[in-house]
């Protein structure tokens, strides 16, 4: 039941971590249990597939009036696709001092493995910590099991615009700050411009557009993600339904900082997604919108966006 | 007019199907980290290749051990000597296709683990590791001895490494702690190494055809020949 409610969380109010005290202080509550390296490639997807997710769904249309107040208002729900491999992971660190995994081992040369489901992995397999030394598994931990057995990093955000004067529109996303029991407040906020010609291309057979996103999400103090995006795009209206397409440049990056409870360290990782570039296809009826977007990874993305 | 319209519609929908197909057909990068294992030196394979060599001792002799008068004889390691698990053994005369023959009077005889890891073992306090064997031997009755015949042989997991033997004449005696003579060919990525056996407590382990290190198969040690 609680894990139901927990993707329901997800769904609702947007992903893994804006959306969710209870499922960041989940992930908190699994990240204190291991140090920097397990952490980073345990979060990885996370870390890779959040900052997509928050670059795309940027429009749904290329036109924007040259004339006349426009508003629009709702809701923006995306999920990047992971590759199936990206549901485990293995990390080896080779030539370090046993001793710092296991007081038994100090001074002794040899190699770890770290192994096992990262976040969106197996919730009922456990990771491994294992010690080497000449060749044999000297020592063996358990670690951590998976967060969300998915391969699908959600997210969910509202969004609002105004726009029409020379072909301008301003969006920005938000969301309500929400206390966070221990870690602090929740807060994201992204705000974009985006630009239409077509004002001044008036017989052109479809609409441009070009535009830029810049936002950040802050979950008390377990992650700080931010991402930024500048677009082309073009659509055709076709009566019922508008054809669009765009292409992007985009960066994101994550920093998670948590207290090891191993021995009382902070944590702190920053790793930038690799994405740096996608193409969207899109169709929109009307006030609901559905888009595919790949770059390095797949997101799909849903508006429901609402104009007066 | 309404055939323009509707011909660009049309082609509109269908460019949009075929480009979302073709975005459904692109998979998501793998992003989270799949290292390879560490790599391992010859002396890694060599300390690799003396605990086989250790369990083999342990388990080998057993098909000239059991008590007489079965055909088809379990023996369950409890734990002592840090194996755990359970070797089947089948007596025979005349081959694997010969009459089922007691332990006393067979000529042939198979030994394999059971289980599907095998039998589990620990050297001091490692994390467990795992043999699987597989061993078709001739028996001589008068020396109360077992040779491995060829095609016997069994696989080693130490943690991320799953490694190989096959078993070289290697013979054992029911009074005798330590196999007698041959030996066993040991593969653990790019090594290969071969285990010489001589009925002491001492197995020479050679690379390259040269003898590199002595392992005392009481405490796992191994002495570098130079």
């Amino acid at each position: 039941m609680r894990k139901f409610l927990s993707v329901v969380t997800l769904l609702l109010m947007g992903a893994v971590l804006i959306a969710g005290p209870v499922q960041a202080e989940d992930l908190e509550d699994l990240l204190v249990q291991v140090g920097e390296d397990y952490g980073r490639a345990y979060a990885s997807p996370l870390i890779e597939a959040f900052g997509p997710n928050q670059n795309s769904a940027q429009y749904q249309s290329a036109h924007i009036p040259w004339g006349g107040l426009v508003f629009g208002v709702g809701v923006k729900v995306m999920a990047t696709h992971l590759n199936e491999g990206d549901q485990t992971f293995k990390t080896v660190l080779e030539d370090v001092d046993l001793g710092d995994y296991d007081p038994a081992y100090a001074g002794q040369t040899g190699d770890i493995v770290m192994q096992g489901p990262t976040l969106f992995g197996s919730t009922s397999e456990y990771g491994t910590v294992t010690g080497y030394l000449n060749g044999l598994p000297a020592f063996e931990m358990e670690a951590l099991p998976g967060l969300i057995d998915s391969r699908f990093v959600p997210m969910a955000t509202p969004e609002g615009s105004i726009g029409g004067i020379f072909g301008l529109k301003g969006t920005v996303r938000w969301f309500p700050e929400v206390q966070m029991s221990s870690y602090g407040k929740t807060k994201y906020f992204g705000y974009g411009l985006q630009w239409s010609p077509n004002g001044l291309l008036t017989n052109f057979p479809i609409d441009l557009m070009a535009g830029f996103f810049d936002q950040e999400l802050k979950v008390g103090t377990l992650v700080d993600s931010t991402a930024k995006t500048f677009f082309l795009a073009a659509s055709k209206d076709l009566g019922s339904i508008t054809v669009f397409g765009g292409w992007a440049k985009e960066e994101s990056e994550m920093t998670i900082s948590y207290v090891y409870e191993g021995d009382g360290s902070v944590v702190t990782f920053n790793a930038a997604a690799r994405q740096e570039s996608r193409l969207t296809l899109g169709v929109a009826l009307g006030a609901l919108s559905v888009e595919m977007a790949h770059g390095d990874l797949t997101t799909y993305s849903a508006g429901l966006m609402f104009g007066f | 007019m309404m055939n323009i319209k509707r011909y660009r519609r049309t082609a509109g929908l269908l460019l949009l199907v075929l480009g979302l197909l073709a975005l459904v057909g692109c998979e998501s990068d793998s992003v989270a980290p799949q290292d390879s294992d560490p790599e391992l030196t010859q002396e890694d394979a060599a300390h690799q290749a003396a605990v086989v060599a250790m369990a083999i001792a342990k388990v080998g002799p057993q098909v000239v051990r059991v008590a007489p008068l079965k055909s088809v004889y379990s023996h369950i390691f409890d734990g002592t000597d840090g194996i755990t698990g359970t070797v089947e053994m089948d007596f025979r005369t005349g081959g694997p296709e010969g009459a089922s023959a007691s332990s006393t009077a067979g000529d042939w005889a198979s030994l394999v683990t059971l289980g599907e890891d095998g039998l589990a073992f620990q050297v001091d306090q490692s994390a467990t590791m795992y043999l699987e064997v597989g061993i078709t031997c001739g028996i001589n009755q008068t020396l109360h001895t077992a040779t491995a015949l060829a095609g016997s042989g069994g696989t080693f997991t130490a943690g991320v490494y799953v490694t190989t033997f096959t078993m070289d004449g290697l013979t054992v005696a029911a009074t005798n702690d330590y196999p007698t003579s041959g030996g066993l060919i040991f593969t653990s990525g790019p090594h290969t190494l071969d285990i010489e056996f001589d009925g002491t407590v001492n197995a020479v382990i050679s690379a390259d055809g040269s003898p590199h290190w002595m392992l005392n198969m009481d405490t796992g040690a191994l002495t570098d020949l130079g």
